[in-house]
């Protein structure tokens, strides 16, 4: 009987299971460290605005939890916390036909600047994953 | 010294809306952050922000900050929910995925990056409803 004989895929397999065991722990602190570095860069743009002096301390994230296939940490203003709900208002602006506010952006820009070294340690932590 | 290598960025997220309103039977206006006095609902007003992030990816081993991320933040207004909604459809099928001609500048297709809640108000006694969606664009040089 002529044909292919594949040497070694369950042990592939199994190489892939027990990296994808662990990819939890390799990835949990990197999306925590992306969350933790986008928190501080906007809390630093929104600090000492004249309107909304406490708006930047009122910026937190949360500890990395998994949603489907994705990790998540999220990023923003506390609703709870003094002057939290002004956030949605200096990232986007308002226009209500009578009160219009332009936006001042701390999340999306800080998101930008974050991207970068995110995918970075991201690669890295997958290179260590793929190595063992 | 300056360029105008902002102005053109914001410009082609502006050009792209007001092409596609062009092409409706009743058009939509599009403001560059100032709506005028006496304008009429619906209308899209639009933000512009610029940056150069650091580390952005594309910037080359000299540390200098040559890739762009444009955002435009579009506020849809309209006077009920449904009408907010399909100015809203309009600036998505404006600017989602399109790749835009910059001159001197290599283009990463449109993103979107936030759509929220339309929020209502409702004190000149006509409500005004405004749905926030948000688009960024990456450009590098080339």
């Amino acid at each position: 009987m002529s044909g292919v004989v594949v040497e070694g895929a369950l042990e592939l397999a199994e190489a892939w299971d027990a990296a994808a065991d662990r990819a939890d722990e390799e990835l949990k602190p990197v999306v925590s460290k992306g969350g933790l570095n986008i928190k501080k860069q906007a809390a630093e743009t929104w600090a000492g605005h004249r309107h909304a002096p406490d708006l930047g301390k009122s910026v937190t994230y949360d500890d990395p939890h998994e949603d489907g296939p994705s990790l998540v940490t999220e990023v923003g203003p506390d609703k709870d916390r003094r002057q939290g709900p002004l956030g949605t208002i200096y990232e986007y602006g308002i226009e209500n036909g009578t009160l219009t506010v332009a936006p001042r952006p701390a999340l999306g820009p800080a998101l930008d600047a974050e991207e970068p070294r995110f995918e970075q340690a991201a690669g890295d932590a997958a290179e260590r994953l793929a190595d063992v | 010294m300056s360029d105008d290598v902002d102005a053109l960025h914001a410009q082609a997220g502006l050009d792209l809306l007001a092409a596609n309103m062009a092409t409706l039977s009743t058009p939509i206006p599009v403001y560059d952050g100032v709506v005028p006095d006496g304008a009429t609902r619906p209308y899209v007003l639009v933000y512009t922000a610029i940056s150069r992030p650091r580390n952005g990816e594309g910037n080359g081993l000299d540390g200098r900050s040559d890739a762009v991320s444009v955002r435009w933040i579009c506020h849809c207004v309209g006077e009920t929910q449904a009408a907010s909604r399909a100015v809203g459809m309009q600036v998505r099928t404006a600017l989602l995925d399109v790749r835009p001609t910059i001159a001197g500048r290599s283009c990463d297709l449109i993103r979107e990056e936030t759509v929220l809640d339309p929020t209502r108000d409702e004190s000149t006694g006509v409500p005004v409803m405004d749905q926030v969606r948000t688009y960024t664009l990456a450009t590098l040089p080339g």
